[in-house]
C-alpha cells in the first residue's frame, strides 16, 4: 500500500475512482483490491468491505472506507496478523440494497473473503446480512451506530445501541430543564426502534413526549411539524430525522425561531460531518451522543486523528463517530485480536468464538469490549454540544453497556 | 414452372427464423451452468426471473392491446406474500410458494383488469396504461410505509427454499428449477398465444372495435390473458423472492415494472422470444457497464440511449434485425395447405 | 314473402344540433334485397348504424326477428343474426385471408373450445368454401392488406356472410371498384338472398337497381318514399329530390 502523496492534495479533493488508483487500488471487476506489499505462505487475510462508495450513503460510505484503508494500513505496517498482511477487497453497496445483494454475493464468491465489515443503514444491513451471514456463512462486523435487536449468530454490531445513546444523554437534557419532548422521526426502524428506548429513559427519568411522528424518508415539506413543535412548547427536539429530509427539516425549524425561544434539540447521529449536513446556524447548541468526537481528551484518539490526516490530507472524509467509522476501526482491530487468540485460524467459528470475549485497550473514544454472548461491544460514551461547529463534551460515561440480545 | 411460380411458392413457405432462435436460447440455458461459475449461475438465474415478468408484460401488449406499466404490482405483491410466509410462519417449501404465488398474481390481476377493464364502455389503451402504473406506485407507497412488512427496509428472507428437509440453495439447482419453471411459462404462453383463442388476440389488438361485430366479448378476453400474465409475474416474484433473500417495496413499483415494458420493446414484442432477448441484452449491459468505473455514476444513461437508439431505428426490437415481419404475424389457421395434418405456425 | 324481419319504427337520432335521423320508418322483410338511398348527408349511414349497434338511436325502436334490439350490444346483436360490413373495409390487415375468414367464422365458439384449437380442422373446409366463393381462394395465404381494394371488399363480405346471419348490412360496399369489380360483387351477392336478407347503402343508382328489390329513399332524415324498384323509378317525389339536388 502505497502512502498518499502531497501529490494528492495539489490535485484537491479527489473522490471515489480516481482517489482510489492515486492511492494505489486496483481495478478488478468492479471491485477494488488493496494488494498488501508483501506475500505470505498461506497468501493474505482477505478482508472484504461492503460499504456505500456512491449513492445518498456515500459520505459517511467513503469514511468507513478510508478508515478501513488506514486501519489495515497501521496493521500491515507493524507486520500484518501474525505475520500474515490483510488484503483490503471493497464492493461498493451504492446506498441501494436491492443491488447490494448481488455485489456482496460477490464479494463472498468471487473474492471468497473471510470477513465483511460494512453496511450503514439498517435496510442495508438487513439486505446483505443474509448473502453474508446465511448464504456466504462468513463472518459479518457491522460498524454503525444502528436501532439495536440484531441478534443474528456471526454478526457483531460494533456501534452504539440505543442503550448506549439513550442512558446519558435524556436524563442530562432532563436534569438541565427539558421537560417536553417531540420526536420527528424518518420512518423506517431506526428510529422507531431507537425512540422506544427514548420514551422509556424519558418517562422514567419524569420528562413527557409531545408527539411521536414518522415522515417518509424524502419527505421535505415539515411546515406542519415545525408549528407543532413551537406551538405546543416543546423544549427539547429529539430529532431522527435523515438526509434528504434533514436538511429541510432543521432548516424550517430554525426559521421558525425554535432555537430562539430556547428550545434545545439533539441528533444522535450528529458529528463533525454535521456541518456539511447542516449550516452552522443551524448546528449551534445541538446535542449529540456518540462513541467520539474530535474534542475527546484522549491521546490515543488525537494520535490517531494525526495519522489518520497524513494519509489523507485535506479529505472531506473525516474519521468520525457518526459515519460509522470509529466502528469500523474497533470491528478491524477485533477482529486482529480474535485472529491472534485463534493463533492464525481463519475458520468462521474459531474465530467467532474469540470475538465474543475480545477486547481492544484504545480506540477512538477509547477502549472497546465484546460482551459475551450478546453480539455487541461496551464502549465509552460522550455528549456533545456544537459551538461555532465544533462539538464541546459536556458529560461522558465509561464503558457503557449496549444491553441487546439477552445478556444483561 | 417458371420464375413466378418458384417465387409463389417460395413466399408461401419462408424461412422461419423464430425456432431457430428459440432452440439456440434453450441450448444455451440448458448449458451454461456447467461453463460457468456459480457466481455468475446466479446471476443468469435472477435474469431467468425476469424474463418471466417480460414474457408477462408481452402477454398483455405485445398480443392483447393491454399497455400496463404494473406488472411489477404482481410480480412484488406475490414476492412480498412468500416473504411473510418465510419469515412469520416459517413456511418455504417450494411445492407450496409456486401455486401460492401464481394464486396471488392471478387474484391481484383478476380485481385490477376486473376494475380497469371491464365495464359499460371500452377502456382505451392510455386509461388501462395509467390504472395500472397507479396501482404499481400506490402499492409501493403502501408497502414502503407499513412497518410489519419492513417498511422502506423491505424484508430478508433468512431461510432457504426448501423441499421437505432439503434445502435449495441459490446455484446451479436453483437455477434449472427457475429454467424449469420458465419453460413452462413460455410453452403455455405460447400454446395461448398460437391457438385459435390467440387469433382472436391477434385480432383484438388491430382492430378492437371489428371484433366486438362479430360476436367476441372482447373485454372477457382481456381480461383473461391480463390474468393469465399476472399469474406469470407472480410465479416470477415468489421464487425471486426466494432466490435474493430480500424483498422491498422497489420490487413492486414503477421501476420494475417500466423495466418489464423495456425488456419487451427492446428485445422485440408480440413474439413471446423477444422479450428474453431483451432481459438478456439489458441486464448483460447493466452489468457489464456497472463495473467499468469510469462511468460508474453514468451506466444507467448510456443504457438509456443503447436502448432509444434501438426502438428508435427499429420499433420491432433487437428480434427485428433477424425476424421477418410476415414471420413475426404467423398463421393460426391450417392455411391454404391445410386439410390434411396442419399445425398453427406463428410468430410466438 | 311477408315477414317482417327487421322492423323500424320512428327512429331518431340527434348530434348535437343536427337531427340526422327524424321519425324513419323502415321494414325489411326476409329474403329481400333493401335498398336504402338517397342524397349526402340523408341519414343513410346513420341509420344503417343505428340497425348495426355502432351507436344506439336516440328514440324509437328497433326490431330484429321479434326482438327488441334498440340497445343491445353490436356483439349480441351478431350473436341474434344480425351482420354488418363497414364502410370503411375494415378486414384485419396483419392477418392472412385464411386467418381473417376463420376470425370470422370461430366467432361464437366458447373460449375453451378457442383455447384448445378444437375446431381449426372442421372449420378449414368452410373457410376455403367461402374463400372460394368470393374468388379469393388462391390468396388465401397472402396477407389481407396486400388485396386489392375490391379483393378487400370481397373479403369483408365473405367474412360477414361467414356467420350465416339472417340479415346482413352493407355500408357502400362497392366504394371504390371498377365497373367490372362492381358486376363481380353483384354475382357474389346473389346466392345469398335464399337464406339472408340485405340492407344495403348504395351511392351507385345502377348497381342498386339491378340487385335489390326494395328501397327506400331518405332525405334529410326521414323518408321520402318507398317501395318496390319500379315503383321508386316512377316516384315524382324521388326525382324531384335528385334533380333539383346535386
Amino acid at each position: 500500500m502505497s502512502r498518499q502523496t502531497n501529490g494528492l492534495s495539489r490535485r484537491g479533493f479527489l473522490t471515489g475512482a480516481s482517489a482510489l488508483t492515486a492511492a494505489g487500488w486496483a481495478a478488478s471487476g468492479g471491485l477494488w483490491v488493496l494488494k498488501p506489499e508483501w506475500a505470505h505462505a498461506q497468501g493474505p487475510i482477505k478482508m472484504g468491505i461492503a460499504t456505500d462508495i456512491t449513492g445518498a450513503i456515500a459520505p459517511g460510505g467513503n469514511s468507513n472506507w478510508q478508515v478501513a484503508q488506514f486501519t489495515v494500513k497501521k496493521i500491515n505496517d507493524s507486520g500484518g496478523i501474525l505475520g500474515r498482511p490483510i488484503e483490503l477487497i471493497l464492493e461498493d453497496t451504492a446506498s441501494d440494497p436491492g443491488v447490494a445483494v448481488g455485489n456482496v454475493r460477490r464479494l463472498i464468491q468471487q473474492s471468497e473473503v473471510d470477513v465483511v465489515m460494512g453496511g450503514i443503514t439498517s435496510a442495508m444491513r438487513e439486505a446483505i446480512k443474509n448473502p453474508i451471514v446465511r448464504r456466504g456463512k462468513t463472518l459479518y462486523l457491522y460498524p454503525q451506530l444502528y436501532e439495536g435487536q440484531e441478534c443474528t449468530p456471526f454478526l457483531w454490531c460494533t456501534g452504539p445501541t440505543p442503550a448506549q445513546q439513550c442512558a446519558d444523554l435524556l436524563p442530562y437534557l432532563i436534569k438541565n430543564g427539558a421537560k417536553r419532548f417531540a420526536m420527528p422521526s424518518a420512518n423506517y426502524i431506526w428510529p422507531q426502534l431507537l425512540n422506544t428506548w427514548a420514551r422509556r429513559v424519558i418517562e422514567e427519568n419524569g420528562g413527557e413526549i409531545v408527539f411521536e411522528e414518522y415522515y417518509p424518508l424524502d419527505q421535505l415539506e415539515y411546515s406542519a411539524t415545525v408549528a407543532k413543535i413551537m406551538n405546543e412548547d416543546v423544549d427539547h427536539v429529539f430529532n431522527t430525522v435523515i438526509p434528504p429530509g434533514l436538511q429541510a427539516f432543521t432548516k424550517q425549524l430554525y426559521e421558525a425561531g425554535f432555537q430562539d425561544k430556547g428550545g434545545t434539540s439533539s441528533c444522535v447521529y450528529f458529528d463533525e460531518n454535521a456541518v456539511n449536513y447542516v449550516p452552522e446556524r443551524e448546528l449551534e447548541g445541538v446535542y449529540s451522543c456518540l462513541d467520539w468526537f474530535h474534542t475527546v481528551d484522549d491521546p490515543f484518539s488525537k494520535q490517531l486523528l494525526v495519522e489518520y490526516a497524513e494519509m489523507f490530507p485535506d479529505t472531506k472524509y473525516l474519521f468520525s463517530a457518526g459515519t460509522g467509522s470509529t466502528g469500523m476501526y474497533r470491528a478491524i482491530k477485533l477482529y486482529e485480536q480474535s485472529v491472534i487468540t485463534t493463533n492464525g485460524d481463519l475458520a468462521r467459528d474459531a474465530v467467532a468464538a474469540a470475538l465474543d470475549s475480545a477486547s481492544i485497550p484504545e480506540g477512538p473514544g477509547g477502549p472497546a469490549k465484546v460482551v459475551p454472548g450478546s453480539g455487541h461491544v461496551a464502549m465509552n460514551m460522550y455528549i456533545g454540544r456544537a459551538n461555532n461547529g465544533v462539538w464541546d463534551i459536556i458529560d461522558e460515561a465509561k464503558m457503557v453497556d449496549p444491553d441487546e440480545c439477552g445478556e444483561t | 414452372m417458371n420464375a413466378l411460380d418458384g417465387a409463389a411458392r417460395s413466399a408461401r413457405r419462408p424461412l422461419r427464423v423464430i425456432p431457430l432462435v428459440e432452440l439456440i436460447l434453450l441450448a444455451v440455458l440448458l448449458f451454461l451452468p456447467l461453463f460457468v461459475s456459480d457466481f455468475h449461475t446466479i446471476i443468469v438465474t435472477r435474469m431467468l426471473l425476469l424474463c418471466m415478468l417480460a414474457i408477462s408484460f408481452d402477454l398483455c401488449w405485445g398480443f392483447s392491446g393491454i399497455m400496463t406499466f404494473g406488472q411489477a404490482l404482481f410480480f412484488g405483491m406475490a414476492g412480498y406474500v412468500i416473504a411473510l410466509l418465510a419469515n412469520k410462519a416459517g413456511f418455504v417449501q417450494i411445492w407450496g410458494i409456486v401455486p401460492i404465488g401464481m394464486m396471488v398474481g392471478l387474484v391481484v390481476s383478476f380485481f385490477i383488469g376486473w376494475f380497469l377493464l371491464l365495464g359499460k364502455r371500452t377502456p382505451t389503451i392510455i386509461f388501462v396504461a395509467l390504472g395500472t402504473l397507479t396501482a404499481s406506485y400506490a402499492a409501493e407507497r403502501m408497502v414502503a410505509g407499513w412497518q410489519w412488512v419492513g417498511a422502506g427496509n423491505g424484508m430478508s428472507i433468512w431461510d432457504f427454499l426448501r423441499f421437505g428437509s432439503f434445502e435449495i440453495e441459490p446455484g446451479q439447482l436453483f437455477y434449472y428449477i427457475v429454467l424449469g419453471f420458465l419453460l413452462i411459462a413460455y410453452l403455455g404462453s405460447r400454446w395461448l398465444v398460437r391457438s385459435q383463442f390467440g387469433l382472436v388476440l391477434a385480432g383484438m389488438r388491430q382492430n378492437e372495435e371489428r371484433l366486438a361485430f362479430f360476436g367476441y366479448r372482447v373485454q372477457a378476453f382481456k381480461a383473461l390473458v391480463f390474468s393469465f400474465a399476472g399469474m406469470i409475474a407472480g410465479l416470477s416474484g415468489s421464487l425471486y423472492a426466494h432466490h435474493e433473500g430480500f424483498i422491498g417495496p422497489g420490487s413492486m413499483g414503477i421501476g420494475l415494472s417500466t423495466f418489464a415494458v423495456l425488456y419487451a420493446l427492446f428485445g422485440g414484442v408480440g413474439t413471446l422470444i423477444g422479450p428474453l432477448l431483451g432481459v438478456f441484452a439489458i441486464e448483460t449491459i447493466a452489468f457489464t457497464l456497472s463495473d467499468q468505473d469510469v462511468i460508474k455514476n453514468y451506466w444507467p444513461v448510456i443504457l438509456g440511449i443503447i436502448m432509444l437508439v434501438v426502438v428508435a431505428y427499429k420499433p420491432a426490437g433487437l428480434l427485428g434485425f433477424v425476424v421477418s415481419e410476415r414471420e413475426r404475424i404467423g398463421t393460426y389457421g391450417l392455411g391454404s395447405g391445410g386439410g390434411g395434418k396442419g399445425r398453427g405456425r406463428g410468430s410466438a | 314473402m311477408g315477414v317482417a324481419l327487421l322492423e323500424v319504427r320512428g327512429v331518431t337520432k340527434t348530434f348535437g344540433a343536427l337531427r340526422a335521423l327524424d321519425g324513419v320508418d323502415v321494414t325489411v322483410e326476409a329474403g329481400t334485397f333493401h335498398g336504402l338511398i338517397g342524397p349526402n348527408g340523408s341519414g343513410k349511414s346513420t341509420l344503417l348504424k343505428a340497425i348495426a349497434g355502432a351507436h344506439f338511436a336516440d328514440g324509437g325502436s328497433i326490431t330484429f326477428d321479434g326482438s327488441e334490439i334498440t340497445r343491445t350490444r353490436p356483439a349480441d346483436r351478431s350473436r341474434q343474426g344480425l351482420s354488418l360490413k363497414f364502410q370503411i373495409t375494415a378486414v384485419l390487415p396483419e392477418l392472412s385471408v385464411y386467418d381473417n375468414v376463420l376470425l370470422s367464422l370461430q366467432a361464437h365458439q366458447s373460449i375453451w373450445t378457442l383455447l384448445r384449437s378444437q375446431s381449426k380442422h372442421q372449420l378449414h373446409g368452410e373457410v376455403m368454401d367461402a374463400l372460394e366463393r368470393f374468388r379469393l381462394a388462391d390468396k388465401a395465404d397472402a396477407l389481407a392488406e396486400e388485396l386489392s381494394h375490391g379483393e378487400q371488399q370481397w373479403l369483408e363480405i365473405a367474412m360477414s356472410l361467414t356467420q350465416e346471419p339472417k340479415l346482413l348490412l352493407l355500408d357502400e360496399p362497392t366504394g371504390g371498384m371498377s365497373s367490372e369489380e362492381r358486376r363481380v360483387t353483384g354475382e357474389l351477392l346473389e346466392p345469398i338472398r335464399a337464406h339472408c336478407a340485405l340492407v344495403i347503402v348504395e351511392h351507385d343508382l345502377d348497381f342498386i337497381k339491378d340487385i335489390c328489390d326494395h328501397l327506400t329513399v331518405l332525405d334529410s332524415g326521414k323518408v321520402l318514399d318507398d317501395g318496390t324498384v319500379e315503383e321508386i323509378e316512377r316516384s315524382q317525389k324521388v326525382q324531384e329530390v335528385y334533380t333539383t339536388r346535386v
